[in-house]
């Protein structure tokens, strides 16, 4: 495998893997699976550019466009997810998650127009590259990577060495009994939602400089990074990362050899397979035992 | 088991929402036109053969035409610029006299470039709105299921979809304003073959109807001109890593290569050959002649290529005004699919104007065949039994290259 498929697919990997955590995070916290978070992905940096024309130096923007960026998800939790987990549980959720991407899918054209817009980068030159691993990388890619690593080991500390994420996990083991400890579930579901929507909408940023900000990859982002929470097990903080760079990797060696057309077939081949197999994912096991 | 249950449901769902490309949207269609506009802010248009505006205000009962066209989702690119030149088309010739000295209102509803949705607008046109003609799909697929019911109405149709549709079955009132296929391809080689010189190409094309049929042209045409087709890749309009179809064209020795595809695919790629530093001809479809993709590619995008009708640089008459009218009216730049439509606009205008004022589906088609040639925005039109797209195989094309973050005319193609 080249260095440059190497550099495609582990920056592609890592923005999987940030939709996986999201997926997950909502998933052990409430034990529901939100669809939208692929569309917020994609609008994210069209949030930070109007920030930006509105006159805010960018990283204010960013800063700016990730408070929106989690609010929206607290909003639609509250006015959306919530009462369809109410009236039906499970599928009420999902469903409605869909309702919901569409409507960010739709929406945007009407603030934003239907053409992508270029998202300068954090550093240097827009497409600025360097030699590594016998590739060249975007510069853009090692910021991807950096953030994402940092969004994973904050995570795993929130969720396993402070008092509310341990809660967050109760509540979704045993809600029943995390209720009777005095944990509120629904506020539980809505922290999980709002951070997860943070997740994505700084992925989305990050990602932004070097797909364009507000391409129709919604979609792509949300069902790939779903994949990767599938592969790598939907209930391990861990198996997101594991299954995003996995997913990442492969498609880039797949489409380096075949098309992408093929690649994606495989991939999706390759999920079915893992529903068959190891439905609890790739590392499931050793997190159970852990638990 | 509850909780694998919920997952492999959702997969079904994720399944059937991504089966088919367009059928990511639910909203209605809505009519989105107006009556007629009274603002009389008299245009200089393009002169038609038998327009002679009086300067009288337009008066008795409204004109409709219908359009169906992608507005929103994945196609909007296309369908929401020809959306505002219909609007543009509505304003000039309710203040120029109207047609036939009747107001003009278009019908326009959006059928997101999904066929299921084409077909009932069709009929809520022909049936509800009353309309006299169509204008529209913007895409082929929904203009193939839209065939058979303004065929079998019948009623005049243009459609702004760039394969001949009306050729296929020998259609009687499908017309076409939109250069086909092989105009554009013949264009392209011959700017390769003659001005730069190379005989090793390269396509990178768009994997869905787009891309592939001009592939087919691509690969019936290069020999004649003297072109060796070395390698061949697709790629998805709305992906954003072309690397590795990059490295497997560098690497089968292609010197110039053409990408068939539209923005954002077209801008990653311009983007992807200068991270792995790949110094190449690169030639893109008028898919990307516009102010769009040198944005987009930034610094990448310079000495990229493309073509098109327009003249950047020295817009002629029949260009000027639709360039500056339509930028001031909408604060943004017409792609050609706004002129494609724009020009539909006006040949139904001089086809019903040629009848003498009469709207009936046969009046309106021999008009559209026997009125004299009129200068579009596009090209000079002039439809006849054999040539339902009015202006051949050989029409005067421009090769546009980006220069400073801007296209510039390099030279022209086609007479």
């Amino acid at each position: 495998m080249s260095g440059q498929l190497l550099s495609s697919g582990v920056t592609f990997g890592a923005i999987y893997a940030m939709v996986a955590l999201g997926y997950h995070l909502i998933f052990v916290s409430s034990g529901i699976l939100n669809f939208a978070l692929g569309e917020q992905l994609a609008i994210a940096g069209l949030i930070a550019l109007s920030f930006h024309e509105m006159g805010l130096p960018m990283p204010i923007a960013i800063l700016a466009a990730l408070i929106t960026g989690s609010l929206v998800g607290l909003v639609y939790e509250r006015l959306a997810l919530a009462p369809a987990e109410r009236s039906l549980p499970g599928a009420g959720p999902i469903i409605t998650s869909i309702g919901v991407a569409l409507i960010f899918t739709h929406g945007r054209t009407l603030i934003w127009g239907p053409n992508p817009k270029a998202f300068p980068p954090f550093s240097g030159e827009s497409n600025a590259a360097v030699d590594f691993l016998g590739g060249r990388w975007l510069v853009q890619s090692f910021w991807v990577i950096g953030i994402v690593a940092v969004m994973t080991a904050a995570l795993l500390l929130f969720l396993r060495r402070t008092y509310l994420g341990r809660q967050w996990r109760a509540a979704a083991q045993n809600p029943v009994g995390a209720q009777l400890c005095g944990v509120n579930p629904a506020a539980v579901t809505a922290g999980s939602v709002m951070v997860a929507s943070f997740l994505v909408t700084l992925g989305g940023i990050a990602i932004a400089p070097i797909v364009l900000a507000g391409g129709f990859y919604g979609l792509t982002f949300g069902v790939k990074g779903f994949v990767a929470a599938i592969l790598g097990g939907f209930e391990s903080t861990g198996g997101a990362i594991v299954g995003g760079m996995t997913i990442g990797i492969l498609e880039s060696f797949l489409a380096g050899q075949l098309s992408n057309a093929h690649a994606d077939i495989i991939l999706f081949a390759v999920l079915i397979l893992m529903l068959i197999v190891r439905p609890k994912g790739l590392i499931a096991v050793r997190e159970a035992a852990r638990a | 088991m509850r909780r694998l249950f919920t997952i492999l449901m959702a997969l079904a769902l994720l399944a059937a929402a991504c089966s088919d490309d367009s059928s990511d949207t639910t909203t209605a269609s809505q009519p989105s036109t107006t009556a007629a506009a009274t603002t009389a802010t008299p245009q200089a248009t393009t002169a038609g053969p038998t327009v002679a505006p009086t300067g009288a205000p337009p008066s008795g009962e409204p004109i409709k035409i219908g359009a169906i066209l992608g507005i929103s989702g994945r196609f909007a690119f296309v369908g929401a610029p020809q959306q505002n030149a219909l609007l543009l088309a509505q304003d000039e010739m309710n203040a120029a006299g109207g047609i036939a000295g009747r107001p003009v209102e278009f019908v326009i509803y959006d059928d997101e470039v999904d066929e299921t949705k084409t077909v009932p607008l069709t009929n809520r046109l022909i049936g509800e709105d009353g309309v006299v003609a169509i204008i529209g799909p913007s895409i082929t697929i929904p203009a193939l299921a839209m065939a058979p019911i303004v065929e079998g109405t019948p009623i005049p149709n243009i459609t702004l979809t760039s394969r001949p549709i009306w050729e296929q079955d020998g259609l009687e009132y499908v017309f076409q304003t939109t250069p086909r296929e092989e105009v554009e391809v013949l264009s392209l080689l011959s700017f390769i073959s003659n001005d730069l010189g190379t005989t090793e190409i390269g396509v990178l094309y768009d994997a869905q109807p787009y891309g592939t049929g001009n592939l087919a042209h691509i690969e019936n045409l290069a020999p004649g001109l003297g072109l060796n087709i070395v390698a061949t890749e697709s790629i998805e309009n709305g992906d954003t890593n072309a690397v590795p179809q990059l490295e497997r064209l560098r690497d089968a020795g292609v010197e110039t290569l053409i990408v068939w595809v539209g923005d954002p695919a077209a801008s990653s790629t311009a983007k992807g050959a200068d991270q792995i530093g790949w110094d190449v001809n690169m030639i893109g479809s008028s898919a990307i002649a516009g102010p769009t993709f040198p944005e987009l590619a930034e610094a990448a995008g310079e000495g990229v290529y493309s073509d098109g009708a327009y003249n950047f640089d020295d817009p002629p008459p029949n260009q000027a005004p639709f360039l500056a009218d339509y930028q001031a009216k909408f604060d943004s730049f017409p792609t050609q699919f706004a002129a494609f439509a724009y020009d539909a606009a006006y040949a139904f205008k001089y086809a019903i104007e040629h009848a003498g004022g009469d709207t009936s589906p046969d009046a309106i088609r021999q008009g559209l065949l026997d009125m004299p040639a009129f200068q579009g925005v596009t090209a000079l039109y002039d439809f006849t039994d054999e040539d339902h797209n009015g202006f051949g195989l050989n029409p005067l094309f421009y090769i546009v290259q980006v220069q400073d973050g801007a296209y510039r005319v390099v030279t022209k193609t086609g007479s």
